[in-house]
């Protein structure tokens, strides 16, 4: 029935301007924008952190022994951890470097005999039942530290702050069907007589609705592309200041800043549309 | 072309109906007045001839089509048939003169070069041409009447419909608008002017259908229809 390209009569017939919260709508769409996207982008770094974090630690078992161990039984211990499946380097730290290591956890400067450190690198293939009584075998009073543990219960954080950012996100996309639907009711019950005479000229209900819901779209993108530039110039700034960051700034980090709040001006879209109709239809 | 039969229209809460009985038929390239006092259901009639009213008793047919079963979307389709002339105006006040004229072309989904055209056209048919770009506050009574006229048959309906167009204007203005209908009308266009104005009536002699009391009645003046 309307051209795509519509003409300005058409454009001006009806219009939002007059609104108050219309007028806010660009503001209101880059500020939820702009934290939308950078909840996104938090959500997806922190599953890049605590991914690599993950790696790290279920690749990387240390097995603690008494300073007296048998040096024999440590080379055993080390040929039979080596024929294991899924086990690829075994090392045994040097003195200084278990002294490092240890030294944060004393107070005192007391010597004390320092504990045999055995650094394993494995695999996801690695049977670990397997792997612990293959040492248990030459050393029962064996330490062995499994992350398995506070793998779960930081997987069980994250993934809370991963659902608490999304409840937010949510709760910011219902915030934003709200007030759209406030200011297309304000604005079509405000223009009720423009509305009837678009109507007694040949103008359908969804014509109507049409020419209220572009201008919400236009303005709500408008917000969208606003937010899309501040959060990439805050990205960049934190890129280029924060050396720690960047190895978990993927592509998939951008990504998600980005199109994460492209549902706020779809989300006015869609509210925009289901609201004019209905006010035109039923008033 | 529009039929009606048997059909009268009670608003809510009324204790009678504003008009009943009618049956009547405006055949197409016609032009009839529709006359009586205020109140006896000139703008009842209107308001249900471009389907604002649906008629609480009888049958409207308008385009063949029955009134009671049509969808919204057909409605604004036979409006796009229809060109409907306000007593008051109904011009949009933000809007210029050519914008306000523009409007049902862009309905109709004609290209933007040849709204153009039509546009200018059709203010210079009525008389308009330097107040295009004037928006309906800067206009007298008589020029915004002209610029609903314009808007209403810019995209050559079949059926014109005025409610009372002389009405906010002077005897001169009056003439000359219905000089537009009449030419409108030897152009093969269907027309219906509601008016009080008998002397308009007896000026023109077209075919009058007279409401008293929301009834067909006898016509006193003019040819009956």
């Amino acid at each position: 029935m309307i051209r795509s390209k519509m003409a300005k009569s058409a454009r001006k017939a009806l219009s939002l301007r007059q609104d108050g919260v219309f007028r806010l709508l660009v503001t209101m769409t880059a500020v939820l924008g702009l934290v939308a996207a950078l909840g996104a982008a938090s959500v997806t770094m922190l599953e890049n952190v605590y991914g690599q974090w993950r790696l790290s630690q279920q690749s990387q078992i240390s097995l603690y022994l008494l300073a007296e161990s048998d040096p024999e039984l440590l080379h055993r211990l080390e040929n039979d951890l080596q024929q294991l499946v899924g086990v690829q380097e075994v090392r045994l730290l040097e003195t200084t470097a278990v002294q490092e290591l240890l030294t944060p956890y004393f107070t005192d400067d007391a010597a004390f005999p320092l504990p045999v450190v055995v650094d394993v690198t494995v695999d996801p293939r690695v049977d670990r039942d397997q792997f612990d009584a293959a040492v248990q075998q030459h050393f029962p009073a064996v330490e062995i530290d499994d992350a398995r543990a506070l793998l779960a219960t930081v997987g069980q954080g994250v993934r809370f702050a991963q659902i608490g950012i999304v409840i937010l996100a949510l709760a910011m996309l219902g915030l934003m069907g709200i007030l759209v639907i406030m200011t297309v009711r304000a604005g079509l019950l405000g223009q009720k007589r423009h509305v009837a005479v678009l109507q007694y000229i040949g103008g359908t209900d969804h014509l109507v609705a049409l020419l209220i819901t572009r201008q919400v779209f236009g303005r709500s993108l408008l917000g969208w592309s606003i937010a899309c530039v501040l959060v990439a110039l805050l990205m960049l700034g934190l890129y280029a200041a924060v050396d720690v960051l960047r190895p978990f700034m993927t592509w998939q980090v951008w990504v998600s800043a980005m199109i994460t709040p492209l549902l706020l001006p779809l989300i006015a879209l869609a509210a925009a549309w289901g609201t004019a109709n209905k006010v035109v239809r039923y008033g | 072309m529009i039929r009606f039969n048997g059909v009268g229209y009670q608003y809510q809460h009324a204790l009678q109906p504003a008009v009943r009985d009618l049956t009547f038929e405006l055949v197409e390239g016609s032009f009839h007045f529709l006359c009586g006092p205020s109140g006896a259901g000139k703008t009842t009639v209107f308001r249900m001839m471009y389907l604002d009213l649906l008629p609480t008793h009888g049958h409207l047919t308008l385009f063949d089509k029955n009134a009671a079963r049509l969808s919204r979307d057909d409605i604004a389709a036979i409006r796009r048939r229809q060109g409907i002339v306000f007593q008051d105006f109904r011009l949009l006040p933000h809007l210029t003169v050519r914008e306000n004229v523009e409007l049902p072309l862009t309905f109709h989904g004609i290209p933007t070069a040849e709204q153009q055209r039509c546009v200018d056209d059709i203010l210079d048919w009525v008389g308009l041409s330097d107040k295009r770009a004037v928006r309906p506050d800067a206009l007298s009574g008589g020029e915004k009447q002209r610029v609903g006229i314009a808007r209403a048959v810019v995209n050559r309906p079949q059926v014109l419909i005025a409610d009372e167009p002389t009405g906010n204007v002077d005897a001169a203005m009056g003439q000359r608008i219905m000089h537009l209908f009449c030419e409108l009308h030897k152009h093969g266009t269907t027309v219906l002017v509601a008016t009080h104005d008998q002397q308009l009536v007896k000026t023109f002699g077209f075919p009058v259908i007279n409401l008293e009391n929301g009834q067909l009645a006898p016509s006193k003046g003019g040819k009956a229809a």
